[in-house]
């Protein structure tokens, strides 16, 4: 099926703030995800499988870095990507914006890694090259090293960039049961209706027959 | 040899000091806010006389009830927008400007290019169920009106028996029809802003959307045509003119139309911002010329005549509006007996005045009228009321600096007693019923751990809690390393320092919230006029009343709109 950049944004936001992720990383990681879904990746099948498989109370996961010297190690310890993401990606900023390029960040049992990409990504469109290796990660638990950007990624970003315009232009392409799943999701954020609710809405008792 | 070049760089101009941030982003006086010459509305109409834009109705397929569909189409130099209508009969009991109603007298979408066969045949299927439709990136906006009972079925008939409806009736209603939705940017499959906006005339904000509604205007008066020739046969005449003029098209507004206000900060504050700028500019202006000040005075005799007849069933606006005829007919006086004015710096001095012991409405109806006077000094702003900037955090900033800003610019949410029950009565949500965006009571109703993100003063209050248990030297990172949940309020924060009047000095969560000051707000921006009150929840409102016809926007004085009042003729 086909959609917008935005309505993935709106649809994962309130998937993210229904399922109670922590005020900020709702939104960082709804941008991310449709950022994803437009660069071809699959942006809402890592969101709705985090969703799916990480407890509520394990979605406000804490980041504990120990540094040296503008290095730092994260033990995730099976957080998912879509959760730490934002904080990680803040983490490897203090570090660049400190020590350049000695900067490395190092990650341990990860979930979802890929949707780093999106992160760096976004970075990358506000003038910090950053790197993850290994680029493609797996889904399952992973460990990655986010570094300073790398010259020879250049033609991956540049393949991401062409699809994310050619999908401002024609439209996203994404995989209905995916899309359908973080649906769901996002319909959690809906008060259910009462007579009451329905009484006391704004234009409710006003006469449209004028 | 003259010192002046003949085409200043615009923000060269001298201003006085802005107005504060803190003085202007209260709910009480953006709720007064008028409609000026920066508004969305305006600023298209200006491009689309600049640019010439041709408009045609390449397809008419309504049959003689005025039911079936139709194609207009606007052409600019590098562009053509289609709108396609469908129209259908509506029973009085479906008829609701809520959100929740489920069918309409006309949907439209604007289509970015031709509308083709399959393109109309596709559209003629989706777009009169509207949120249930779907959508692609060729169709740029949805939305759907009904016909104004008061107005629609008179004026046909008048048109049938070849009479022109009067001009009185046609201005007091204001329109022939009403929207009750705009939507776009990706909504439902639409095309995202970038694409519309990679439209160079497209590109402000809400310009598709307005274009939308101006075509939409357009339909009303072909429709209204199309039927009374369909019924009254050779006696039948068009509307005239003058009276397509008078008419704008309605809208209906409820909530949802609230919390982008809070959501799009940054885009807020460009808006106010260059409004702000505008009125300190004309403000600077050390001497009028004489064709400025006679001006001046045909501009407050039109705001007079424009709000002797604005007139309302709600109280509470109804004596603001009494007030402030009042205060007009004040300030006409004074005018007359030459105490207004003086030579030096005559704007700043009637701001001044009105200021001193005037209502807000006064106040900012001023600001509109003087921002008036001088387009070659503010029309470059209307294009500064755009923006793809994010709001963006600043993790490695200490947390004392947080605090600093805290203490210097959120003095009004810090100072509010949120232990009172009274200061989060309310929480906003969106329903299940066609996610209808509504405010409950919060100790009544079931829902509030679903609220919106609108309370925002009430989490900069437990923000600054929090941050007492925490280091000044500490890094904002490792800060929301630990405390997660404060990254939005945190991020909002430290980007609207930047930007004051990106955020509203009032607390939306309290028992005295009036969200219609929130409508009025954004509605000005858009061009409204006629603000209605039904509710405090609740307006209607009018929009391109008295704007230029397709084939008169490259007239003379064309673009002289602002406070619509009779007689509307050019």
């Amino acid at each position: 099926m086909k959609t917008s950049l935005d309505e993935i944004r709106r649809m994962s936001f309130r998937a993210l703030d229904a399922g109670r992720a922590p005020q900020g990383v709702d939104e960082d990681s709804a941008v991310i995800t449709a950022w994803l879904e437009a660069s071809g990746l699959p942006g809402l099948r890592l969101l709705g499988d985090a969703l799916d498989t990480t407890a509520p109370k394990d979605r406000h996961a804490t980041l504990d870095p120990q540094l040296e010297d503008g290095q730092a190690h994260v033990d995730a310890a099976g957080a998912s990507a879509v959760f730490l993401g934002p904080g990680l990606i803040d983490l490897m900023r203090c570090l660049a914006a400190s020590h350049g390029q000695g900067a490395r960040l190092s990650v341990d049992s990860l979930r979802h890694a890929g949707f780093l990409i999106g992160f760096i990504g976004q970075a990358r469109e506000q003038g910090e090259a950053f790197s993850m290796s290994p680029s493609d990660p797996p889904d399952a638990q992973t460990s990655i090293i986010l570094s300073r950007g790398d010259a020879h990624e250049r033609q991956f970003w540049a393949r991401l960039r062409a699809r994310r315009e050619h999908a401002f232009r024609e439209g996203i392409e994404v995989n209905q049961n995916d899309f359908e799943k973080v649906y769901t999701y996002s319909r959690k954020i809906l008060v259910p209706e009462t007579e009451q609710s329905r009484l006391s809405g704004a234009g409710a008792g006003l006469t449209d027959n004028d | 040899m003259d010192p002046q070049p003949q085409t200043p760089d615009p923000a060269a101009w001298p201003e006085v000091a802005l107005r504060p941030a803190e003085h202007v982003m209260r709910l009480d006086r953006m709720g007064s806010f008028f409609a000026s010459r920066l508004s969305f509305m305006r600023a298209l109409t200006r491009i689309m006389a600049r640019e010439s834009w041709q408009f045609e109705c390449p397809v008419n397929a309504l049959d003689e009830e005025g039911y079936g569909h139709m194609v207009l189409r606007a052409v600019a130099p590098d562009a053509v927008f289609s709108l396609v209508i469908v129209t259908e009969h509506l029973e009085p009991e479906e008829r609701t400007d809520r959100v929740i109603a489920e069918k309409w007298d006309a949907s439209f979408a604007l289509v970015d290019g031709d509308a083709t066969n399959d393109d109309i045949e596709r559209l003629k299927n989706n777009i009169p169920y509207q949120e249930a439709g779907r959508y692609t990136a060729r169709e740029l906006v949805l939305s759907r009106a009904n016909k104004s009972m008061r107005l629609f079925h008179h004026v046909v008939s008048e048109l049938a028996e070849g009479r022109q409806p009067e001009l009185a009736e046609l201005m007091a209603t204001g329109y022939l029809m009403r929207t009750t939705a705009v939507y776009g940017n990706g909504k439902f499959g639409l095309a995202d802003f970038p694409k519309a906006s990679s439209h160079s005339a497209l590109a402000g904000a809400f310009r598709a959307e307005m274009l939308t509604v101006y075509l939409i205007r357009q339909f009303s008066f072909l429709l209204v045509n199309h039927v009374a020739k369909a019924k009254g046969a050779e006696r039948a005449v068009d509307l005239a003119p003058d009276r397509c003029r008078a008419l704008g098209i309605g809208n209906s507004t409820g909530l949802g139309m609230a919390p982008f206000l809070i959501k799009h900060p940054i885009l807020i504050h460009c808006w106010v911002h260059a409004r702000e700028t505008a009125l300190a500019r004309v403000r600077a202006v050390q001497r009028a010329e004489p064709q400025e000040l006679e001006h001046f005075s045909a501009l407050l005799r039109r705001a007079k005549a424009h709000v002797d007849q604005w007139n309302v069933d709600d109280d509470i606006q109804m004596d603001r509006i009494l007030v402030l005829r009042g205060e007009l007919e004040g300030l006409l006086a004074e005018h007359g007996a030459g105490d207004l004015l003086r030579a030096e710096q005559p704007w700043d001095h009637v701001y001044c005045r009105v200021e001193m012991d005037m209502s807000l409405e006064a106040q900012e109806l001023m600001v509109s009228l003087l921002i008036e006077l001088y387009p070659e000094r503010v029309d470059d702003l209307a294009e500064q009321m755009a923006t793809s900037l994010k709001e963006q955090s600043e993790p490695a900033k200490p947390i004392g600096k947080l605090k600093a800003v805290l203490n210097t610019q959120y003095e009004w949410a810090l100072s509010t007693d949120f232990a009172d029950p009274q200061e989060r009565h309310y929480f906003w949500y969106y329903s299940e019923g066609k996610e209808e965006p509504r405010r409950g009571p919060r100790f009544e109703e079931f829902g509030a751990g679903l609220e919106m993100r609108l309370g925002f003063g009430y989490q900069v209050h437990r923000l600054a809690a929090e941050l007492q248990r925490w280091d000044d030297e500490t890094s904002i990172a490792e800060f929301l390393f630990k405390r997660p949940k404060w990254r939005s309020t945190v991020r909002r924060i430290q980007t609207l320092q930047h930007y004051p009047y990106g955020e509203i000095r009032d607390n939306l969560l309290g028992l005295s919230c009036r969200p219609i000051d929130l409508l009025r707000c954004k509605l000005s921006f858009f061009g409204a006029t006629g603000f209605d009150p039904r509710s405090d929840l609740w307006t209607r409102i009018t929009m391109y009343q008295g704007a230029p016809l397709p084939d008169e926007l490259s007239d003379p004085g064309s673009d002289d709109w602002a406070f619509p009042a009779p007689p509307i003729g050019r």
